[in-house]
């Protein structure tokens, strides 16, 4: 199985969506009660893999805009970094690209199909994108917290650590630097 | 109804205090990771019934 087997489409509001399960009742929901409703209100765009052959919904992920806000109470915290972050690139509010929902089709898992998903946002948002954009952000599951340390996220908050899902990020500059 | 998509708060004390620190010191990601996911994009690009 390759990923160029699949079709690659952007969910329409008149869209059939084809059979899909995985093993969360919540990200099954969301695919099937919820995301035309988000495409609608303009709140987020889902992207989904099919298996033409099969007719079957192989992975989806929603994506939506965002922003990390930084308490500007820190003056000493910048103070010990002013070396390292100049003065105009200090900010409260960093813009942000949050992956709302994403999942893998029980049939389909453990293919690398996630991290391909991961590579695949991270090179759209940091090559010809149209607005600045300087972190991912998600709501992740905590089946999924393994996952996505995996891929380069870390932890936003220690508040949600008891949550059912927990917020994580990565920060898009790591591959716009180059090594050494 | 799923769950609603969890809002990113704004982050304060030692939250704050930590994201500041990791932003200063970012670790760039290898050219081969970089190499990998320009492929998996073209991959997709390909596949893809809409302009990307």
């Amino acid at each position: 199985m390759e990923l160029t087997d699949f079709k690659f489409t952007s969910l329409k509001e008149d869209a059939r969506i084809k059979p899909f399960k995985c093993k969360n009742k919540d990200l099954n929901g969301f695919l099937f009660e919820d995301a035309h409703q988000y495409l609608h209100e303009l709140m987020a765009i889902t992207y989904i893999l099919e298996d033409p052959i099969a007719d079957k919904t192989v992975a989806y992920f929603s994506l939506l805009n965002d922003k990390i806000s930084s308490d500007p109470e820190l003056k000493s915290i910048w103070n010990r970094l002013s070396r390292k972050v100049p003065n105009s690139k200090r900010r409260k509010h960093y813009p942000a690209v949050k992956i709302g929902r994403l999942a893998v089709s029980e049939e389909y898992a453990n293919k690398g199909l996630g991290c391909a998903i991961i590579r695949f946002i991270k090179h759209l948002f940091t090559h010809g994108n149209r607005t600045g954009c300087r972190f991912i952000t998600v709501d992740a599951y905590r089946d999924a917290l393994g996952f996505y340390e995996r891929v380069g996220f870390d932890y936003i908050s220690t508040k949600d650590e008891n949550d059912e899902t927990r917020l994580m990020y990565y920060d898009l500059k790591r591959f716009m630097m180059e090594e050494g | 109804m799923a769950k609603p998509i969890k809002e990113t708060p704004v982050l304060s004390g030692k939250d704050s205090k930590r994201f500041t620190e990791k932003m200063a010191v970012i670790k760039p990601e290898s050219k081969e990771e970089k190499q990998k996911a320009k492929d998996v994009f073209e991959q997709f690009k390909s596949i893809a019934n809409f302009s990307l």
